[in-house]
């Protein structure tokens, strides 16, 4: 099948189900009338049928479509009077100016196959790294790859460096930290490139004097398990809105989740990050899925935020914003810990016409909450054009091999309101106290030191100034500032990349965009805005206007991993005590949930009702999900379906009824259950005419068609926490934990070989009482050199236990990952085809936070590898829950108060980094029910989509 | 037969020998002991006799999520259907030696119209 490789094409990712970016109704009109500067109620006309709403982003451009004007965000609007009230601003409203408001999406993007050379595709990822060939930097540095990192010459060429007459160059220097460059010929250069992420500085001279200074990035993905590495290809040509591409050639490494995607030359750039890379046994090309969002439109949804946030210089009596006090309202903030970080809605105030306004708050508990939420979460403060705040999170760097993750340098980002100079793009930001520490027993005191310790390279300041056009200023120890020019300075236009360099371990630590847009004068940059004119937008096929790159070498095709056991998808389960909620796009930046399952529609009594677990059962190639609550048992056999049926398989009548022949006991309420094939078990917390709680069982083996029950004496203990209930995979073999609660014996374990139909003591856990739950995968109970991995909360003192067992539970060793810490919940997980693969989640009180630990040889070593940015504090319990199908994929579910609320954050790299889940979860979620508790991912449900 | 991964890449896949049908099975019955069937249908396709490379290739696709082009119950003619490959088989013959005979099982297709009795 022939295919036309020689396009780039850009299309949404099915997987996400995002919508186009740009509605086709987007709204167009014309200020009518001069309004003066600052004005709030404009006079509009327009012929648009569709006029834009509350926290809506309208475009003020010279043209439809264009924001070199700015961005403003609508309050409200009105076609029968032609007016549009917009937030505060600084704009200059002439007559004529356009008003546009495109209905902004967040979609995502993947780049697919380009080119084909030598008979087989390519895959490169395009991406505008928002070069200039301006006099500063020469427009052509060609490097060819890709190649043997430390070993194979890279070549590369310097040209076109602008000259004054009559004169040439007299000298070129070149210096790489950590390469040796050499010149091969006139104006060609090579050298040997680590695995990391490289400049080439120098200094260009000329008979006169120096005219140029060099200073261009050269990327190199490091991957982890070998030295190839894909070395990017510059191009500096302006081609179509393309000012320069820079592409992943076909690379047997890995690409890196985080590699940086940036487009532009669309109607809106893009900038994202790749999340997952694969590998085509089939064409022998890696692709990378990427996650990204429009810059625009992330910063733009920010902007929706209806926060006010004001310094009442009264700490006793904060400003309440919807019901919520301040506090609350930034944990709310702090929902998002993405790169992409969206806010939630909740906090969407009609009475606020701003996005988020922080005044004054120095001296003030505000002050001290914002330091800390930014020291803690490494946030980021930007202030926009029109004066409102946004807050977000820089992107996470990690291109280094090392165990432990490279902090994150971030700090305030901030030019003048009013300049209209420019529109900060993106971007978090270099230097300063690195504010997100992520090595143990590290301290706020001591990070600035430490990283100055670590050689953080800090570029010349002049440096930055001369090449951006931006005014840099160190207005605090440790922090450096980003201005914009103020008028009158010498502003060059076109799209500036400043880069911050590497710290020691080869990390990006951070990064700022601008854009300049318009001059002081008021002159429009036609060369920058024309590249939005001419750009395609999404769903369209684009040329890829430069010549396709040379063939990549034919490299040993490696063998193919382990497939895993399904597909990932983007459908995902949360579980709280009465709702079951859905979100089919758990991997977007934004999830969105909806509730599928209300036990009140089928328990009335709201003090016994509780979902109490809840997982997906697989049957003839079906997956169905079952729920269980204390009175009952619901299953559904499609849980994409809308809207999903749910089929009640026990009630509290039918539970009567089967458990009827043991008169003496209550059962008073189910705890969880286990199912293999036709077999399913459920444990039931029993309630003795001696007031005491004994755990029964009662399971079927025909899959419902009859019911088998062991009374009181099922187990031989009374418990409240029969935690870690488990299987084998088959069903003649059922093992359970179970606690003997506060009655003062030992964690006491037993084990059913039957089927559950009698118990057989094996051994005591020799904990103090309150202990809590194991945590084992079915598959691993009876299997010869399996490990039972138990977490152990003491009772009454602070410590936190990863008890090991390799003998079935005969047995317990500790290893205990840092006795500092404690352990809340279900906190400890091994995934489920690598008995040695153990992530735990450990909560330390004294610094309320949660700290991420992974052991490979089966708990003999803990490392640190992170820590889980769940700032809601106090949290009642951690759950951490796998992905059987990725085994660096992690959820954990925090439940907090009714104050600090819940969280679901989710890594994708094993912990090097986290994303929230929770989009628009407070939307959906009713008031008042914050305790969310578990997480299920499941399996892919019609994940392939048709083609159009 | 054309094999469709993600969203546009097209595999072509010799046409497999036999296609069986398996609908869907009882997922649970309710309190009144009515059946409650999955939402979704199994396919098996079998090959007598293919080559290791397209042994290989099904067997890279396991778990992954494929759209591929067969009759259906429902259809006189091909149609599209999206699944995953829940296994890949091979034949073993009585000297103990592969056949080179294949077994692709695909579950989770979901077929557009039609119904079925309760299975069990």
């Amino acid at each position: 099948m022939k295919r036309d490789y020689m396009q780039l094409q850009l299309f949404i990712w099915p997987r996400w189900s995002w919508p186009p970016v740009i509605d086709p109704i987007a709204f167009v009109g014309q200020v009518a009338g001069n309004h003066g500067r600052s004005a709030r109620v404009i006079n509009v006309t327009s012929p648009s049928t569709r006029w834009p709403g509350f926290g809506e982003i309208a475009y003020v451009g010279t043209e439809a479509g264009l924001y070199d004007i700015g961005i403003i965000r609508v309050i409200s609007s009105s076609s029968t009077e032609g007016k549009i009230t917009v937030c505060e601003n600084e704009i200059e409203w002439r007559d004529g100016l356009y008003i546009y408001a495109p209905w902004l999406f967040a979609p995502t993007v993947r780049l697919q196959r380009i080119v084909e050379a030598g008979g087989n595709p390519v895959v490169y990822k395009d991406y505008d790294i928002a070069f200039d060939a301006s006099k500063y930097l020469p427009p052509k540095a060609n490097l060819s790859g890709p190649v043997v990192c430390g070993e194979d010459w890279v070549e590369f060429s310097l040209g076109g460096i602008p000259m004054q007459s009559g004169t040439s160059i007299a000298s070129l220097s070149l210096t790489c930290p950590g390469a040796e460059i050499q010149e091969v010929s006139s104006g060609v250069y090579r050298a040997k490139f680590q695995p990391g992420f490289w400049y080439i500085t120098g200094i260009v001279t000329d008979s006169v004097g120096q005219i140029g200074v060099i200073h261009r990035p050269v990327f190199a993905l490091m991957q982890p398990d070998s030295d190839r590495v894909a070395i990017s290809e510059l191009r500096g040509e302006v081609n179509n809105g393309w000012e320069a591409r820079f592409a992943f050639p076909y690379a047997e490494g890995e690409i890196l989740p985080y590699s940086l995607i940036v487009l532009t030359g669309l109607a809106r750039p893009f900038v994202g990050w790749v999340i997952n890379a694969e590998y085509s046994y089939e064409s022998r090309v890696r692709t990378a899925e990427v996650r990204a969002l429009s810059a625009t439109a992330w910063l733009e949804q920010l902007r929706c935020l209806g926060i006010h946030i004001e310094d009442t210089a009264s700490p006793s009596s904060w400003y309440h914003i919807g019901g919520l006090n301040i506090r609350r309202a930034i944990h709310h903030l702090l929902d998002w810990h993405s790169t992409f970080n969206l806010l939630s809605p909740v906090i969407y105030s009609p009475d606020c016409d701003r996005a988020i306004k922080i005044q004054q708050f120095q001296d003030s508990n505000i002050g001290q909450e914002l330091t800390k939420l930014m020291n803690d979460a490494s946030l980021v403060f930007a202030e926009q054009m029109d004066g409102t705040v946004i807050i977000f999170r820089p992107p996470i760097w990690n291109w280094n091999r090392s165990e432990t993750a490279v902090p994150v340098n971030s700090g305030p980002v901030r030019h003048s309101p009013g300049q209209q100079l420019g529109l900060l793009r993106c971007g978090g930001f270099a230097y300063g106290t690195p504010l997100l520490s992520r090595y143990p027993g590290d301290t706020p005191t001591d990070r600035g030191q430490k990283r100055e310790e670590e050689g953080l390279i800090v570029a010349d300041q002049n440096d930055l100034n001369q090449q951006c056009g931006l005014r840099w200023s160190q207005e605090a120890a440790g922090e450096i500032y980003a201005t914009l020019a103020e008028p009158g300075d010498n502003l060059d236009f076109g799209n500036y990349w400043v880069d911050f360099g590497t710290d020691s371990l080869g990390s990006i630590v951070g990064w700022v965009r601008t854009k300049a847009l318009r001059s002081v004068g008021g002159t429009v940059v036609t060369e920058v805005t024309a590249a939005a004119r001419n750009a395609k937008v999404l769903g369209e096929t684009m040329t890829v206007p430069s010549a396709p790159p040379v063939a990549p070498p034919e490299w040993p095709i490696p063998e193919p991993p382990a497939p895993p056991p399904f597909a990932p998808s983007g459908l995902a389960l949360v579980r709280t005590p009465q709702y079951i909620f859905r979100t089919f796009n758990v991997y977007s930046n934004f999830p969105r949930w909806e509730i599928v399952f209300d036990l009140a529609d089928y328990e009335t009594n709201s003090e016994s009702r509780k979902i109490v677990d809840f997982r997906y059962i697989e049957r003839g190639g079906s997956v169905a999900v079952a729920v269980i609550s204390r009175k009952g048992l619901y299953i559904t056999s499609d849980v994409s379906a809308t809207p999903v049926v749910w089929t009640q398989v026990l009630n509290e009548e039918r539970l009567k009824t089967i458990t009827q022949a043991d008169l003496s006991v209550e059962c008073r309420w189910l705890i969880t259950f286990v199912q293999s094939g036709n077999y399913l078990g459920i444990f039931v917390n029993t309630y003795n005419s001696d007031y005491t709680n004994w755990l029964g069982y009662l399971y079927t083996t025909d899959w419902f068609g009859s019911w088998n029950y062991r009374g009181i004496w099922a187990v031989g203990v009374y418990t409240r926490y029969p935690w870690g209930v488990f299987n084998t995979g088959g069903t003649d073999e059922i093992g359970v934990y179970a606690s003997t609660g506060i009655y003062g014996s030992a964690m006491r374990f037993y084990r059913s070989l039957d089927g559950g139909n009698t118990w057989a003591y094996i051994a005591s856990l020799n904990v103090l009482p309150v202990s809590l739950m194991k945590v084992a995968k079915p598959w691993q109970w009876g299997k010869s050199g399996v490990r039972l991995y138990a977490a152990v909360k003491t009772y009454r003192s602070v410590g936190w236990r990863a008890s090991r067992s390799l003998d079935n539970g005969v047995s317990f060793t500790d290893t205990i990952p840092d006795p500092n810490v404690e352990s809340l919940g279900q906190n400890l997980e091994v995934w489920t085809y690598d008995p040695y693969l153990v992530y735990a989640a450990l909560y330390r009180r004294s610094t309320e936070q949660v700290d991420w630990y992974r052991t490979q040889d089966g708990g003999n070593t803990w490392v640190f590898i992170s820590t889980i940015p769940i700032a809601l504090t106090p949290a009642l319990e951690v759950t951490v829950h796998g992905n059987p199908a990725n085994k660096n994929e992690w959820t954990v579910c925090s439940r907090g108060t009714a104050i600090s609320g819940n969280m679901l954050v989710q890594t994708l790299d094993g912990g090097q980094s986290w994303d929230s889940l929770m989009g628009d979860w407070y939307t959906v979620h009713p008031a008042g029910n914050w305790d969310g508790e578990d997480y299920l991912i499941i399996p892919p449900f019609r994940v392939v989509s048709r083609r159009e | 037969m054309l094999v469709i991964v993600g969203e546009r890449e097209e595999l072509d896949f010799p046409q497999p020998d036999s296609i069986n049908w398996h609908p869907p099975e009882v997922i649970v019955r309710s309190l009144n002991d009515e059946p409650v069937l999955g939402a979704t249908w199994r396919c098996s396709l079998g090959y007598e006799q293919v080559s290791v490379t397209v042994h290989r290739r099904w067997s890279a696709l396991i778990g992954q999520a494929i759209g591929l082009v067969i009759p259906t119950p429902f259809s006189d003619c091909p149609d599209l259907v999206q699944g995953y490959v829940e296994s890949v088989e091979s034949r073993i013959g009585f000297s103990g030696h592969a056949e080179l005979g294949v077994d692709v099982m695909i579950s989770g297709i979901v077929l557009a119209s039609g119904t079925v009795e309760a299975q069990g």
